[in-house]
């Protein structure tokens, strides 16, 4: 048991004790301004801070999937492509060799979110017109096209990638901060401004024209929503959080590579899935539930095992096994757990699956 | 010359792809899945034959059936076990279900058998029919040689439309396969007729492990393979079955086949040299396919026959 492990099951308490439904705010405001402390001191009580900043990585991925994938119902399989292209973007433009750009690294990740959300509209205006499993399975191929069109283009690498300078310290305002502390702070603070996204989004009026769709696309159609533009916003919204969570992963390893073990790994194609279905599909903190949860339990099968071979070996075995369970069992994920309504206790469990089989 | 060889190819090759697709199709019509774990069974069926081989040093066409009816039995057991149990839920929570069973049996057999390339040895690979100007000869092709037929090619092109043929005569003529179209047709009917619905579906499903088993075992005898080459074949099925239409047998084979040749004649040398550096489109084969899907499915989406298949 070392710090991190207690980190990553009091945010998770934390976090859902904030998602819960509760008839008085102070009940939920004050579970949040705890969480938001706990992850502010976090850097000082943690044994490895580096471990925490993967985690925002991928509550961002989450975060971007949860807007098209939980709130509009379109299944997303491929925002690994807006990772990619959003690492890429970053690379591109803080690189100092060759004829890359060299610029600041703020400047990169608003690149980023840009050319990634770019990418998504000029790929969302066909792809968008497809439902259900033939839009799920053609974002799919467009993730694998994309790995493969960016491996063979040579002015952004080829198949060595971009490399960009390492980051050992810097000054941030008056604060000289170790890279570590840096990159926890900067993930940090994209993961809160993407969870208030989120938030304002669930609140407004896109937000339920989105869930609108979701529920029933032709009935929202004809009660006035904008289908096609409101899909498009939500897909192209979801695909910038997601590029800016690349371009974090970027700066974080300082390049990028298109290889099978670099940005377009099949890992981040997993976690924008995976990470909401345990956190909570369609909900504003279950992303940051799921993220915390999933690379904790990681993280805990790291630290036991001794080695961290044993997860790499392993971890996508584990993953795959993860997602069967979760599916079968909790397909509302942690949050459900939490609700106000429906059954509770072992009950949650049975009762999803008698909803459900034939 | 070189585009008679492409083309012919292209046919081979799509017949192995046909398969692959109409066991992808099957569960796709009739269950309402899109069975991301179909290219895990191509692997398990890659796998069997190459375990078969090495153990028993029997011919590799003779592990065909024993595959096919070791996949029939894991697809039953799965829907079964596992499928039957969230067939009401979103399409979503099917999709990542398995999705879930494709990552952990893909990666197992990763951890199993390692990611090493293995193959199977074939008594007569790289000898075939070679066709030019002076007639045809059956053996090993020379330098001079015109348009060749490699022999475990046409084998398993054969093997491929024997399948075909009996997935129809499935399908048509018997008492299962009456069930199976039922179900597809209505669910609800199906039922009250007197229809055992979870096994009727696990039975499709089963179906549709075999034929995806018994391409592997066809895709291991011409190719080097681990278990990461099976990762793209989900795709690729479902190109072959858009290309195709949905549920139908003959656009399985239609699908395939076009699929075969666009897969073969991506090598063929581009004009002038090439363009962005690239000798041949081979590079970018999958840029160009979701080109293909995007405008199959945009354009016309009952597949290139057009016609109704079984849902």
């Amino acid at each position: 048991m070392n710090a991190n492990t207690v980190i990553f099951a009091i945010v998770v308490i934390l976090g859902l004790l904030t998602a819960r439904r509760t008839s008085r705010n102070w009940q939920r405001v004050v579970p949040l301004a705890v969480l938001a402390v706990l992850l502010l001191l976090a850097p000082r009580l943690s044994d490895n801070v580096a471990v925490l900043t993967t985690v925002f990585v991928g509550a961002l991925l989450g975060l971007g999937w949860n807007l098209i994938g939980g709130y509009t119902g379109y299944g997303s399989f491929g925002q690994v492509a807006f990772f990619g292209i959003g690492a890429y973007a970053m690379a591109a433009s803080i690189a100092q060799t060759q004829s890359f750009l060299g610029l600041p690294p703020v400047v990169g990740l608003l690149i980023a979110g840009v050319v990634s959300g770019l990418y998504a509209l000029v790929i969302g205006i066909p792809v968008l017109r497809l439902r259900g499993h033939y839009f799920a399975i053609s974002t799919l191929t467009f993730a694998i096209a994309t790995q493969q069109l960016v491996k063979n283009l040579d002015f952004l690498g080829g198949t060595s990638g971009i490399s960009t300078p390492i980051i050992r310290q810097q000054q941030v305002l008056f604060m000289n901060l170790d890279r570590d502390t840096y990159f926890y702070f900067l993930g940090f603070i994209l993961t809160a401004v993407a969870i208030l996204v989120t938030w304002l989004v669930a609140r407004s009026k896109f937000g339920y024209g989105l869930q609108a769709i979701r529920e029933n696309e032709d009935a929202a159609a004809s009660m006035g929503v904008d289908t096609t533009r409101y899909k498009l916003q939500a897909f192209v919204l979801a695909a910038v959080i997601t590029g800016v969570a690349g371009a974090l992963q970027a700066y974080l390893r300082s390049g990028v590579s298109p290889e099978d073990d670099g940005v377009f790994q099949t890992r981040f194609n997993l976690l924008p899935l995976i990470i909401p279905l345990i956190g909570g599909v369609g909900t504003v903190w279950g992303p940051l539930i799921g993220a915390f949860a999933f690379l904790g339990i990681e993280h805990v099968l790291t630290s036991a095992s001794g080695s961290s071979t044993f997860v790499q070996d392993w971890e996508r075995v584990i993953t795959g096994a993860i997602i069967v369970v979760a599916v079968l069992f909790l397909p509302r994920g942690l949050v459900q757990l939490v609700g106000s309504r429906g059954p509770k206790g072992w009950r949650v469990f049975v009762d999803n699956i008698r909803a459900t089989r034939v | 010359m070189l585009v008679a060889q492409y083309a012919i190819n292209g046919l081979l090759v799509g017949a192995v792809f046909a398969l692959i697709g109409l066991g992808f199709s099957l569960v796709w019509g009739i269950l309402n899945i899109i069975n991301l774990a179909h290219a895990a069974f191509i692997m398990l069926g890659a796998y069997f034959t190459w375990m078969l081989v090495e153990h028993t040093a029997i011919d590799p066409l003779l592990t065909v059936p024993v595959v096919a009816i070791i996949l029939f039995a894991i697809g039953y057991a799965m829907q079964r076990g596992l499928l039957n149990l969230v067939m009401r839920a979103p399409l979503l929570t099917t999709f990542l279900l398995t999705f879930g069973l494709e990552t952990l049996i893909l990666n197992l057999g990763q951890r199993i058998w390692s990611a090493d390339t293995r193959s199977v040895p074939v008594a007569y690979s790289g000898k075939g029919v070679i066709v030019n100007s002076g007639g045809f000869d059956f053996g090993r092709p020379g330098a001079e040689a015109g348009v060749v037929i490699p022999f475990v090619a046409l084998i398993a092109c054969g093997i491929a439309l024997a399948l075909f043929f009996a997935t129809y005569l499935l399908m048509e003529r018997t008492r299962s396969g009456r069930a199976i179209r039922a179900v597809g047709a209505d669910i609800t009917a199906a039922r009250l007729m007197g229809i055992d619905i979870g096994h009727t579906y696990a039975l499709t499903f089963g179906v549709s492990a075999a034929l995806a088993g018994a391409a592997g075992s066809l895709i291991a005898m011409q190719q080097g393979f681990s278990p990461a080459t099976f990762g793209a074949f989900n795709i690729r099925a479902f190109i072959v079955v858009i290309l195709g239409g949905l549920g139908s047998v003959p656009g399985a084979l239609a699908g395939g086949v076009v699929f075969g040749l666009i897969d073969q004649f991506s090598q063929a040398p581009l004009p002038g040299g090439g363009i962005l550096g690239w000798s041949s489109l081979a590079r970018i084969k999958d840029v160009i396919f979701f080109i293909v899907l995007l405008i199959v499915l945009v354009v016309r989406p009952t597949g290139l026959l057009g016609r109704e298949g079984y849902r």
